[in-house]
């Protein structure tokens, strides 16, 4: 079964002392904010292997090279709390990736996205890719014109060193 | 000759008073503009990556006011009077300015708040020297990363530490071959 990804902010998934057992920081849900009670995300090939290509993707699209946080879950989480998915183009700097690869939940109630949010911190994954690592998979995105330079930022380029 | 040289001594003390009045008055407004950035940015949403306003009139004004700003930046971050996540966000733009200037005082900072009692403070802290990549930080990292109780914080740490040990070994190996 393939994977779901969404960029998030590590830190607001940590659990610190004060937490109660079994619950997750009212913070972590302005990770999943929605808007028209839909949210945005991208499908994970379940070996990974379209992985580095959509945080490059997604990455080049930023103002400034930065790490990338983000959970990563099986889809079926999302089949156990009935939650509906369909495909839409996504905004990131790859286009074929925005056709294949970016999909919305929607229909999305309060309920749901808290539900889903506990479960995607007790099944899945919260990672962190550092910023160097981030800009060596733009570069080889570049290399074999997955990216081009002209979509990237006058910032990113010059921390890549591209001319 | 004697009158003369007290009354040039008692124009310098004149106008050192007037220097340094100005300089409180520039010091006071800079306090206030950076104030005022705070306040509004508790409204704004922040995303890895991507320019805010608050991101890019902080960028400004270290750029403008160099040294002087992270010494009102200091106080603020290390003792925690504002709110967290904002001096987080302020870490990583802190981290990624192009500013010669400045470096050493801004790693100085970010190196302090390594050992802040906020763990987003410290998250924002490793993320900044993260993007400075100057190895002058490995020893403060390797300190806080002995004291980091937040075990995910601690391998992040971790893998800024071996990205600022791989620059350090390949710095040696340069100077190893120039020699």
């Amino acid at each position: 079964m393939p994977l779901i990804l969404r960029k998030i902010r590590k830190i607001r998934w940590y659990l610190p002392p004060w937490l109660p057992e079994h619950d997750l920081q009212a913070d972590a849900l302005g990770d999943l904010s929605t808007k028209d009670n839909e949210l945005s995300v991208w499908q994970i090939n379940d070996d990974k292997a379209n992985l580095e290509r959509i945080i490059a993707a997604l990455d080049a699209k930023c103002d400034s090279l930065s790490n990338f946080d983000y959970a990563i879950f099986d889809q079926k989480i999302l089949d156990e709390n009935n939650i509906k998915l369909r495909r839409s183009d996504g905004i990131s700097a790859d286009e074929e990736a925005n056709h294949l690869w970016h999909f919305d939940l929607y229909e999305l109630s309060a309920l749901k996205i808290v539900k889903l949010a506990r479960d995607v911190l007790t099944e899945g994954e919260i990672k962190r890719i550092q910023e160097k690592e981030v800009g060596r998979f733009i570069l080889e995105a570049l290399n074999i014109g997955r990216l081009n330079r002209e979509s990237l930022s006058i910032h990113i380029r010059s921390k890549l060193r591209i001319s | 000759m004697v009158k003369k040289n007290l009354k040039r001594s008692s124009d310098i003390k004149d106008m050192d008073l007037v220097n340094s009045t100005v300089q409180e008055k520039k010091g006071a407004r800079l306090y206030d503009e950076i104030e005022k950035l705070f306040a509004f940015a508790s409204a704004e949403e922040f995303e890895d990556g991507m320019e805010s306003e608050f991101s890019k009139k902080l960028v400004s004004i270290i750029k403008k006011h160099g040294k002087a700003a992270i010494e009102i930046l200091e106080p603020v971050f290390i003792h925690e009077k504002k709110n967290a996540e904002i001096i987080s966000e302020a870490l990583r733009w802190i981290g990624r300015i192009e500013h010669r200037r400045t470096h050493s005082i801004r790693l100085q900072l970010l190196a302090q708040c390594l050992f802040s009692p906020s763990p987003q403070i410290r998250d924002g802290a490793a993320l900044g020297l993260a993007s400075m990549n100057d190895p002058e930080a490995i020893y403060s990292l390797q300190l806080a990363i002995r004291k980091e109780s937040y075990v995910e914080l601690r391998e992040d740490m971790k893998q800024v530490l071996l990205q600022l040990e791989g620059n350090e070994n390949a710095v040696d190996s340069t100077k190893n071959q120039e020699n």
